[in-house]
């Protein structure tokens, strides 16, 4: 396995970021919840203990009762999905990520 | 990674990596399996993908970034290997 880095935030991976983001968003509005606390109840959901970094305490009683949040089988999947098909991974690059990569 | 592997003096009840949505680089390295294999706590940190995953993330294109922002510099760790099927 080779392993790169490329800009995480930056050129193509800012619209694949951008893509996931839209998926959790439309999520969140059907579980009728915040896009954090929907993002913090997918980590959860994989069983992974979260640290959301807040400075204001109103954020973190957000980010807290995300805990109440259940995420179906079907949303998992769907949000897998979604992380899966913008994945800056192997042969998901295009081939001018590739390049600017340097592959 | 096996339990052969890891040091037998220690006793690890945690790590701590990233892991967010778009950050799902331990799932493929090994990391996050051996976690659950040996029943490790996995704890993440950056789980809102720095600052992003929220109601009003106001950037369109990645110049929208202010200069001294870090995430114009974070870098992205990627495995170049065929993504296998979950």
């Amino acid at each position: 396995m080779t392993q790169v880095t490329v800009p995480k935030f930056q050129g193509v991976n800012f619209y694949a970021n951008k893509k996931i983001a839209e998926n959790f968003k439309a999520l969140a509005q059907r579980k009728g919840c915040s896009v954090t606390q929907v993002a913090l109840a997918w980590v959860a959901a994989e069983g992974i203990i979260a640290i959301p970094g807040t400075t204001r305490p109103e954020r973190l009683d957000e980010n807290f009762s995300s805990r109440d949040i259940e995420l179906s089988k079907e949303d998992k999947q769907e949000m897998r999905a979604a992380i899966e098909a913008s994945k800056p991974q192997g042969d998901r690059y295009s081939k001018e990520a590739s390049k600017a990569i340097g592959n | 990674m096996t339990e052969a592997n890891l040091p037998v003096v220690a006793n690890i009840d945690a790590i701590q990596a990233e892991f967010s949505p778009f950050e799902t680089l331990h799932e493929d390295d090994g990391l996050i399996p051996t976690a659950r294999e040996l029943n490790i706590a996995f704890v993440a940190y950056g789980p809102l993908g720095h600052g992003w995953l929220v109601n009003d993330f106001p950037y369109q294109t990645p110049d929208d970034f202010n200069s001294d922002d870090y995430r114009r510099q974070s870098m992205y760790t990627a495995s170049l290997r065929p993504r296998t099927n979950r």
